[in-house]
Order: C-alpha cells, then structure tokens, then sequence
C-alpha cells in the first residue's frame, strides 16, 4: 500500500468518528452565539480586526476541543476496533503508520482551523464592511496581541493562520503522546480536555482570587507558556520575550520534537508489545 | 309458486349447514397444546406505575451507593462556589451553570452501559435493560431538580434582596440545562450509547459555560424574558415524557391483534 | 363455570390451572372454525394450536371487556386468512368443482360432508368465514364485523352474497 494510500485511509478513519460531527456540531451552535454577543457597531476595518482578535478571544476554545475530540482516538482506533495485532505486524512497520497518522492530523487541525476562519468569516461579513485587507494593521492597531503594526491586514492574517495551526498540531501532538501511555480514547478524551479546561478556570476565574499571591504568578507564567497559552496567542504578549519570527521558529522546533518524541516511544512501544 | 320454491331453498340451506360432519377431535391434541402452552405462561406483572416507582426508587438507591463519594464532593463543590462568587450577575450564571452537574456525573454511569458484558449483566436482572435505563434517568433528573431546589432556597436565603419575579425567572431559568441534559441523556443512551459522546457533551458544556461567564452571552441569554424559558421548558418536558414512554414501552410485547 | 374475565385474570398471575380451562372451553370451537374454512384436520390442528400460543403472547397486555371469545376468533381468522393466503394455491387444487355438478342426487352428496367441505371452498374466504361465524358459531352481525375486521353493512352483504351463491348451487344441484 503506497502511503499516500495509506494516508487516505487513515484521514477517513479519522473524518468518520462520529463524535467529531457531534462536537462540531454544538460547537458550530456556540461560536456563532458567541459572535453575536460580542458584536458592536461598524467601523471602518473593524472586520479584519475581529477576524484578526476571533482566535485568540474565544475560538481558541473550540479549535482545542475539536482537537482533543478528533485526535483522541487515533491511536487507540485500532485496539478499540480489536486490531492491535495487526498494526504490530503492519509490513511498512508502526513507525510509519505513526509519521502517516501525524501528518494525518496536521490535515485535520488545518482543516478545524480554516472551518473555524470560515464560520467567522461568514458572521462578520453580514456585520461589519470586508474592505481594507490591505490596509495597515497601524490603521486600527487594538489588536488582541502584539503583532507588527506595519503588517498589512492580509499578512497579519496569513502569520496568524501559520501560529493557530502550529500551536494547534502542536497540542494535537500532545494528545497523540497521551495517547501512547493510555489505552482508552475516553480517558484521553477526559484527561487531554481537562488539562485545557483547567487552564482556561485557572485563567479566567481562580486568577481573580490568587491573583495577588506568589502561587498566583507562578501559575500566571505556567499557563502562559503551556498550551492554552500557544492556542490563546500568549507567546504574543505585548511584553513577552520573543518576537513573531521567534515565536515561529520555536513552534517548529516543538512540533518536531513532540513529532520526534512520539515516533520513538512509539517505536519503544512496540518492542515492548513484540517482546523484543 | 316462487315463494314455495324460496322455502324449499332455505330448507336445503338449512339441512346443507346441519348435515356439516365434523372429526371428532383427538384428545392427545388438546393436552399437547395445553403442554406447550405452559411455556408461554405470562410472568405476573406488577401495575406500571408501581414498578416505575419501585424501579426509579431502586436505581436512586443504586446511584448513591455508587456515587456516594462523587456525589458528596460535587455537593460540597457547588456549595463552596455559591459562597465563593462575588455577588452580581455572574453569581446567578455559575449557578445555572453548574446546576446539571449531578446528571453529568451519573451520565457517565448512563453511558457506561454499552459494552456487552454490561449488557448481559443487566440482562440478567429482573427487570428489562431499557427500564433500567429508563429508572435510572428519571431518579437522576429528580435528584438534580432536588439539589437544585435546595441550592435555590439556600440562594434565597443568603441574598434576602432579591424580588420575587427575579427569583421566578432564575428558578425557571435553571431548570432549562437540566432538562435539556435530561433529554440529551435519554437520546443519546437509546441511538448512541457511548461514553465518548457524553464526554463531547461535557467538554460542550464547559465551553457554554466559560463563554457564557467570559463574554457577554451569558448575560444576554440570562436576561431573556422568563416567557421563553417557560416555552422552552415545556417543550423539552413534552419531548423527555414522550422519549420515556418510549424507553418504557420498547421492551413490550408487540400486540398485533389490538 | 367461572367466566372469562375470571380466568383470564388467573392466567395473567400465572395460574396454569385456569389456562387448561380456557383451551378446554374454546380449543373445540376454534378448531371446528378453522377446519370449515377449509383446512385439513392436521392443518387446523397446528392453526388452532398457533392461535393459543398467540393469544398466550397477546395476553398480558390483554384487558377482558367481555369480548374474549370474539377476540380470540379474531385471532383464529387473520391466522387462517393468511394461512390460506400462503397455500393458495394448494387448496384449490383441493377444490374438484367437477364433482358438484354429477347427476345424481343432490341430497345424497349433502350428506357427504368432503362435498360441503368444497361447497363452502368455492365462496371467497370472506363470504364463506363470514357464513360460519353467523351459522355454526352464532355470532352477531356487530361481531362478525369486529372479528373480521370489516363493516355491518359489508358483512350483511357478504351474508346474502353467500347464501345467494349457496342457493344456486343447491339449484343447479336439483
């Protein structure tokens, strides 16, 4: 089987789960309310800047719950499915089963972005005016996070595309490697989604109690460099320590770690199951 | 002349249907059928809302036994946040909020039921599987409402400001995520019954309630006129009674003659 | 005797006693049915035992309004109906019309009861269950209508239909 083969028929593994189309479904349902609620009145490139702050505000939220819904089962799909055996005696062996599978779901985490893109796109355009892509970022600059003001709207888009899908394959990566330590999609499901859950509590709730004390910093910082805050565009603090292109380059260098990381203990894994 | 022969006719009738000879019927036949019958007997049935009560009491005493300690510590939880939360707005959402709780707890219990040693276990039981589902959703959905009611009145009692149309719309407000819970839970448990479809649930629920508090859409869902919760929970009241009737009925008979 | 209500009751509580007395009471009459309409004595043996296990089924549901006997031969005819329905084709086979019309008399093939048996087999099933409801188990016309699941008036219908076509036979018989 040529692995392009093989990549089709792992992305319609993937694309079946029924759950994605339940999770999408209500999520669909809430970003849109979520939209309505915070719109205000037209200004000119008002649009591009909402689009631009969309992510960072709230749609973060849901691109990480797809992800948590959609990658839980990926590992497990086959010993759930009772095929373990078969993917241990896969002739191409499992690592390149695991490097399909990882590039199996950079495909999907695009595609929940560009979804997500698509759903705000389409609230807003009936809104706010769609004019001004290629006006400066400087022109209306009360952006979410810090960004370079000379940027225009279209460039600023297109970085912003690039950092959400890394910094979303990037937990999506995390989940993969959960997944390798626990069998049960659910637990995945439930632990993955906890972490993020309880990142966003911390943040948006428990921080107004402890906010003054030194735990309350230390946890600030956690969160911050953690996943929640790659996915809520942290590393892009105004007074953060790295620059866009920083940002970048350290995102790659994580992915390919965490891609890097999985193989081997993947690769470990099956030893094991091998009795090697 | 005619009416003669007509006569004559209805006579000839009259002997055709006498003159039926019918075989004398084998005595054996009659003691088989009664012999096979005997396996058909009807198991005695108590009245149905009897058992309904019997069952829905009998799973409420199952679930807290089970999830005695779950339950006591999300209790203690929700009461932690009531005090917790500042006093404005927010503290009403949190409260609407978390409400559902215990139902998202014992959803998982619910839920669990899928794989077929499971199955087979409450195969087993006196009771048919769909009423064991059936009893356990209703007890849970009377437990929230329940917990719910007490929350309320504690809520009352800590804020003595409150007019009584506020608490009107809060306490109708509340119990929409319940019973749209409750319904969710009777779907899901009949078409899908799958853990990985609660936990979807869940994680859509954490997420209403961080936007809900986070963004203005709580505040705006919350100050919708009590009228279309009331419109809102009647229809969700139909749609769980007629999904319970369902539920109950799936395990009877099918009565082809009636 | 105990009434129907009674021992229906008893059988719904599990009482096998009173199930042995309700096939006592009703297996003659449902099987004399079931063989008139056309069956052969192993047939209506087997018909007649199908209609008890069903109303065996049927039974916990079953709330006694004091119709008992017409619901069960309600039971009797769709099982037969389709049975019939089933071996079409076999029981006209059965049917030799060519021996109504030998020239002998008539009287003596009336006592022939093979003869009759075809005689009733020549109507539709409708007219010829709806004559045996009405003649050999004394039914209502309101009943009959109930049991077979038609109208008064297409059961009234059906009455003089058959009996006209019986008439003629007799007729053609003299």
């Amino acid at each position: 089987m040529s692995l392009i083969k093989l990549g089709f028929m792992e992305g319609k593994k993937l694309f079946s789960q029924r759950e994605i189309y339940i999770a999408l479904f209500l999520c669909t349902v809430l970003f849109v309310m979520g939209l309505d609620a915070i719109g205000e009145p037209d200004v000119p490139l008002l649009f591009w800047r909402k689009l631009a702050d969309v992510i960072p505000y709230v749609g973060f939220w849901f691109i990480a719950i797809l992800i948590v819904v959609g990658v839980a089962r990926c590992l497990p799909f086959e010993q759930e499915q009772g095929m373990s055996e078969l993917l241990l005696t896969y002739k191409k062996g499992r690592l390149t089963l695991l490097v399909v599978k990882q590039i199996v779901i950079l495909m999907y985490c695009v595609s929940i972005v560009l979804y997500f893109y698509g759903i705000a796109v389409f609230v807003f355009t009936m809104d706010y005016d769609l004019t001004g892509l290629f006006a400066q970022v400087k022109e209306n600059p009360n952006l979410y996070f810090y960004a370079n003001l000379e940027w225009t709207y279209a460039e600023l888009m297109i970085y912003e595309f690039g950092y959400i899908v890394l910094a979303s394959y990037i937990f999506a990566l995390f989940i993969v490697l959960l997944s390798l330590f626990i069998k049960r999609s659910v637990f995945i499901m439930m632990i993955g989604g906890s972490i993020f859950a309880a990142g966003e509590l911390f943040d948006k709730f428990i921080i107004k109690y402890i906010g003054t004390m030194e735990l309350g910093y230390y946890l600030t910082t956690i969160y911050d460099y953690m996943f929640n805050g790659m996915l809520s565009f942290r590393y892009l603090n105004y007074f953060g320590p790295f620059s866009t292109n920083e940002v970048y380059g350290l995102f790659l260098f994580i992915a390919f770690l965490l891609f890097g990381m999985n193989l081997f203990l993947g690769r470990w894994q099956r030893h094991v199951a091998m009795g090697d | 002349m005619k009416k003669h022969n007509d006569h004559e006719r209805e006579d000839q009738i009259s002997l055709l249907f006498n003159s039926y000879q019918v075989p004398e019927i084998n005595g054996t036949d009659k003691k088989e059928t009664i012999e096979l019958l005997k396996a058909y007997m009807p198991i005695h049935q108590e009245p149905t809302i009897e058992l309904m009560k019997k069952l829905v009491w009998q799973a409420f005493i199952e679930i807290l036994s089970r999830y005695k300690f779950q339950l006591l510590i999300l209790l203690l939880l929700m009461f932690m946040t009531y005090m917790v939360i500042p006093e404005n707005m927010d503290r009403w959402i949190i409260f609407i909020l978390i409400a559902p709780s215990p139902l998202l707890l014992v959803g998982w219990h619910v839920m669990n039921l899928n794989s077929e040693s499971m199955v087979e276990l409450e195969m087993t039981y006196k009771y048919s599987f769909q009423q064991m589902i059936f009893s356990k959703i209703v007890s849970i959905s009377v437990c929230s409402i329940f917990i719910y009611t007490v929350a309320f009145l504690y809520m009352i009692l800590i804020n003595d400001y409150l007019i009584a149309t506020t608490l009107f719309h809060i306490a109708v407000t509340g119990l929409t995520p319940i019973l749209l819970f409750c319904l969710a839970l009777l779907t899901l448990s009949l078409k899908y019954r799958n853990l990985m479809s609660w936990t979807v649930i869940l994680l859509a629920w954490i997420l209403f309630a961080l936007l809900s508090v986070y963004t203005p859409m709580g505040t705006i869902l919350f100050m919708m006129n009590t009228s279309i919760y009331i419109t809102v929970n009647i229809i969700l009241i139909v749609l769980i009674v007629y999904r319970l009737k369902r539920v109950w009925r799936m395990e009877r008979i099918q009565d082809e003659f009636n | 005797m105990r009434e129907d209500g009674i021992v229906i009751k008893a059988i719904q509580h599990g009482d096998e006693e009173a199930m042995e007395e309700l096939v006592y009471r009703y297996y003659d009459e449902i099987f004399y049915y079931i063989y008139r309409l056309g069956s052969s004595y192993e047939e209506a043996k087997d018909l007649t035992q199908e209609v008890f296990i069903a109303m065996m089924k049927a039974l916990p549901k079953y709330k006694e309004q004091g119709n008992f006997k017409a619901w069960l031969y309600k039971i009797a005819h769709n099982r037969s109906l389709n049975h019939f329905r089933q071996n079409k084709k076999q029981i006209y086979l059965e049917v030799d019309l060519e021996r109504l019309k030998v020239d002998v008399d008539f009287s003596e093939q009336l006592t022939n009861q093979v003869l009759m048996k075809e005689l009733l087999n020549t109507l539709p099933k409708m007219q010829s269950s709806t004559l045996l409801l009405k003649y050999y188990h004394g039914f209502t016309i309101p009943e009959i209508a109930r049991i077979t699941g038609s109208t008064v008036p297409a059961v009234k219908s059906r009455l003089f239909q058959g009996l006209q076509k019986l008439k003629k036979m007799v007729m053609e018989g003299n």
